[in-house]
């Protein structure tokens, strides 16, 4: 089934594409430059497969973010907020925490990301363990929040004095994550990230914690009649998907930006949303698909500088391949039906 | 008259992957008889009918209505050809009126209006026709289950069924409501609709069948008229031996107190007036069965939850092994010996998209040798699955199928087996026979009884009264939240009848 499942995703996303080649013919744009420019710009060059690699790394952990929740049985869609608060964490310790020898420094960066994540979504759970108010809001409501903070904070509080521009302090050399990849911006949060993903489904699979986390998104009903305690394994829970977040946040910041500044996120907090749900909430089809967003993220760019592609028009074509390949899980699973027989 | 035939299987097939679920099944319906269905738990009733009303595809032979071919089965198809089928989990809308739920999906006679009062005409007609009396203007969320059930044959009447199949319609319903739906079902023969039933319940294909089939195994054993046979003739052919009545029990071995409930009233959160226990006392002592025998809804529901830590009581005090647990949580009761079979096994029981291996480690995932260190032992979860599907005899291709593909009964012995096979010491079961086999029945009281004996208590809550009557040596009658009355096994059963329908009552001291 496996083998179908990638196959029927790689049709969609073919499909995906030639209704986006005939948006932009409609549009008066060669498809087939487009096309080229958006595989070239990933592929033609170095520079661009380590750039498309560093594009990788915070959609992946919003993407994991997103999936650790899912299958817990809540909706986060505050990866966003809970990356751009990681990224603030982080900064504090990297920027401001001086004489500490880098391996220390790093990790204490990322820890402090993770916590400010952490305590960024823990704020939505506890809104919804308290007043029972739907998560999915409050999530998304904390995005706008933490955006607005960040905000407020590169325009005053961290603010370096001999700025004039609205920038935080950079991250000290000793907290920057080293390069992996010279003469491109490639840094060693690839391989982090490649292992939190291994971690991250070990605990969901193989561990009780991540076995009770499943029962609770499952069935919480069962999961209370067996004695569960849904309250702590929701908390833990929380904790998870909001440090991921923050993590993803806390190594761009890291690794590639060094200082937070407006924009520094762009929208990959809800592209892991898109991300998590084509990879079907596994580790290797989360991989896959965050690794084409990232094509596409980066080759967007070059798409409309050199074909002139209307940026809109890229976004319908991400929201293209995203609902064919959700649809086509559907007719997978109908596909597998019709085989070997559902049950109603 | 001869006989005419409606429907015929011939030589029906079906394999799931590791299961051959039907083996050449052959099988006629009459023209206005209501047939019954009867067989074991995973026996292939359900996947037969699946496949007439087309939800599932045979992978052999052939279905002949009224004497042609039927090819294409579909649901629409049947539809089309007067097949009408009543699941066991009734397909409507809970927000949604009566009468919206029966036009849903039809065209309406002038589109893109909805046109309610032509349909409501419509239906009209058929109800009278039917003699089915139901408002249409009612929410479904506030109507009974039994009343949804009307709902949906009225549905499958209102678009033409001429054959209606119901799999398991009285598993859902109290012993009145069944008696209702029989009446209801008895009019609609009457007036020519044919019927095929599917029961594990006896007395009820006895009561209302002309004819009787059963399955075993996946193939058709035979087919008998209701007059030519009985009980005792069908539960051999169900399970292909003979079924005990009565149980050999040995005295019971009173021993220490296990639980007790001391004054537990539970006050409606919705309206404050209204009480759903009332001042309930009992006491459960090691090596007995208390039964508490009682119509459905009237208070089993919230008992259960209060025993087994899912929710507080208003007042009162619970104890167990001496130590006060009125605020102790399900995990610490759990901890304590306590095992739980809960009514509802689909919702309550078990996680359905899980495996069966991980629904038999629901509450001792953490424990070793489950888990070690941090990891759960895969191998040791699939080994202790494996022997647990072996020793419960339940039906499986493999212990890493999900549990959602178990047939009901199936699903109930894993239930079972997953808490027979703790360290127990008290044991809360709720209708632990819905919808078994009286093979599996009788395997489950076996079960219960041997539990007894090794010195566990028992507290079973049950609707079924002749369920509380075989097992227990003590009987609670339980009628709107309060207890009213006391039994043991030398108790008639029209007496324990009354004191369940709340006409006579006596105070009880524990
Ligand atoms: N979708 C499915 N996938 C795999 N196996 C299935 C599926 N549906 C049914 N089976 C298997 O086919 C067999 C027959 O199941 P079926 O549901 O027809 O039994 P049944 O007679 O209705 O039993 P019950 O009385 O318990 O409802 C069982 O062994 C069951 O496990
Ligand atoms: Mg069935």
């Amino acid at each position: 089934m496996g083998l179908i499942s990638v196959f029927i995703s790689i049709l969609a996303i073919a499909f995906a594409l030639l209704i986006g080649a005939i948006l932009m013919a409609l549009a008066d744009i060669n498809p087939w430059e487009a096309y080229s420019y958006l595989l070239k710009s990933s592929f033609r060059n170095r520079y661009g497969f380590g750039e498309t690699l560093t594009r990788f790394i915070p959609l992946l952990f919003s993407a994991l973010s997103f999936a650790v929740a899912h299958k817990s049985g809540f909706f986060n869609v505050g990866a966003e907020g809970q990356l751009l608060m990681g990224a603030v964490g982080a900064v504090l310790v990297g920027a401001y925490l001086q004489g500490l020898p880098p391996v220390l420094h790093i990790t204490l960066s990322i820890l402090a990301g993770i916590l400010f994540g952490a305590i960024w979504a823990g704020i939505a759970g506890l809104l919804k363990l308290a007043f029972g108010s739907n998560e999915l809001i409050n999530t998304m409501m904390l995005n706008y929040v933490a955006l607005l903070f960040v905000e407020f904070l590169i325009h005053g509080p961290l603010k370096p004095a001999d700025s004039y521009l609205y920038v935080s302090a950079e991250v000290l050399p000793s907290a920057k994550l080293p390069n992996i990849f010279p003469r491109t911006p490639l840094h060693l949060g690839l391989i982090i990230s490649l292992v939190v993903v291994a971690g991250v489904f070990y605990l969901i699979y193989r561990t009780p914690l991540g076995y009770q986390m499943r029962t609770v998104g499952a069935n919480i009903r069962a999961a209370s009649y067996a004695g569960i305690n849904i309250v702590r394994v929701t908390i833990a829970a929380l904790i998870m998907t909001g440090g991921l977040a923050g993590m993803g946040g806390a190594i761009e910041l890291l690794g590639a930006q060094f200082k937070v500044v407006e924009g520094f996120s762009s929208g990959y907090g809800y592209d892991g949303i898109g991300v998590a749900v084509m990879g079907r909430y596994n580790p290797v089809g989360i991989v896959l698909a965050t690794l084409l967003f990232a094509i596409i993220r980066v080759g967007t760019g070059a798409m409309q500088r050199g074909a002139g592609v209307p940026f809109p028009l890229l976004n319908v074509l991400q929201g293209l391949i995203i609902i064919f390949v959700i649809a086509s899980g559907y007719l997978t699973n109908k596909l597998t039906e019709a085989v070997v027989g559902g049950r109603a | 008259m001869p006989e005419e035939i409606y429907l015929s299987f011939r030589d029906i097939r079906k394999i799931f992957p590791g299961v051959v679920a039907l083996d050449g099944v052959n099988l006629d319906v009459y023209r206005g008889e209501i047939h019954a269905l009867l067989g074991e738990n995973g026996a292939g009733k359900s996947t037969l009918m699946n496949i007439l009303y087309g939800l599932y595809h045979q992978d052999g032979g052939e279905i002949f209505l009224k004497g042609e071919k039927y090819e294409h089965n579909t649901p629409k198809n049947a539809i089309l050809h007067g097949i009408g089928m009543i699941h066991q989990h009734f397909m409507l809308i809970p927000n949604f009126t009566v009468l919206e739920n029966i036009i849903l999906g039809q065209t309406s006679p002038n589109p893109p209006k909805m046109e309610k009062e032509y349909f409501r005409k419509e239906i009209f007609k058929v109800a009278d026709k039917f003699g089915i009396k139901i408002d249409l203007d009612l929410l479904v969320e506030e109507v009974s289950v039994g009343m949804q059930q009307k709902i949906e044959i009225l549905k499958a009447l209102y678009k033409g069924a001429e054959l209606l199949i119901l799999d398991e319609p009285t598993s859902v319903l109290t012993p009145q409501e069944s008696q209702e739906l029989f009446k209801m079902l008895d009019d609609l023969n009457k007036k020519g609709t044919t019927i095929i039933f599917i029961s594990h319940k006896l007395n009820e294909v006895m009561q209302i069948s002309d004819r009787i089939s059963v399955l075993r195994d996946g193939e058709l054993i035979a087919t008998v008229s209701k007059s030519e046979t009985d009980h005792h003739e069908l539960s051999k052919l169900m399970v292909g031996r003979e079924v005990e009545e009565e149980y050999q029990k040995e005295e019971a071995k009173y021993g220490e107190d296990v639980l007790i409930l001391e004054k537990i009233s539970l006050i409606d959160h919705h309206n404050h007036d209204r009480r759903l226990l009332k001042e309930i006392s009992l006491k459960v002592c090691e090596g007995e069965i208390v039964g508490i025998a009682g119509v459905d809804e009237n208070g089993q529901k919230e008992l259960a939850e209060i025993i087994s830590g899912l929710r507080k009581p208003s007042s009162g005090k619970i104890s167990m092994f001496g130590r006060d647990v009125t605020h102790a949580t399900t995990h610490q009761l759990i901890e304590m010996g306590m095992s739980y079979i809960p009514a509802d096994r689909r919702n309550e029981g078990l996680v359905l998209e899980f495996s069966v291996a991980e629904n038999t480690i629901l509450e001792t995932n953490y424990q070793k040798p489950f888990t070690k260190g941090i990891s759960l032992q895969k191998s040791v979860i699939t080994k202790f699955a494996q022997d647990l599907v072996r020793e419960y005899d339940v039906r499986t291709p493999s212990v890493n199928v999900p549990v959602r593909n178990l047939s009901g009964g199936n699903q109930q012995k894993v239930i079972i087996g997953r808490e027979f096979s703790k360290k127990t010491r008290f044991l809360l079961v709720v209708q632990p026979t819905w919808g078994l086999d009286v093979g599996a029945i009788e395997y489950v009281h076996h079960k219960l009884l041997e539990a007894r004996e090794k010195g566990i208590s028992v507290l079973l809550i049950s609707t079924d009264l002749e369920e509380v009557r075989k097992l227990s040596d003590r009987i609670l009658v339980i009628y709107e939240g309060e207890i009213v009355g006391q039994a043991d096994t030398r108790t008639s059963v029209s007496e324990i009848g009354l004191m369940m329908a709340g006409s006579k009552k006596q105070t009880v001291s524990l």
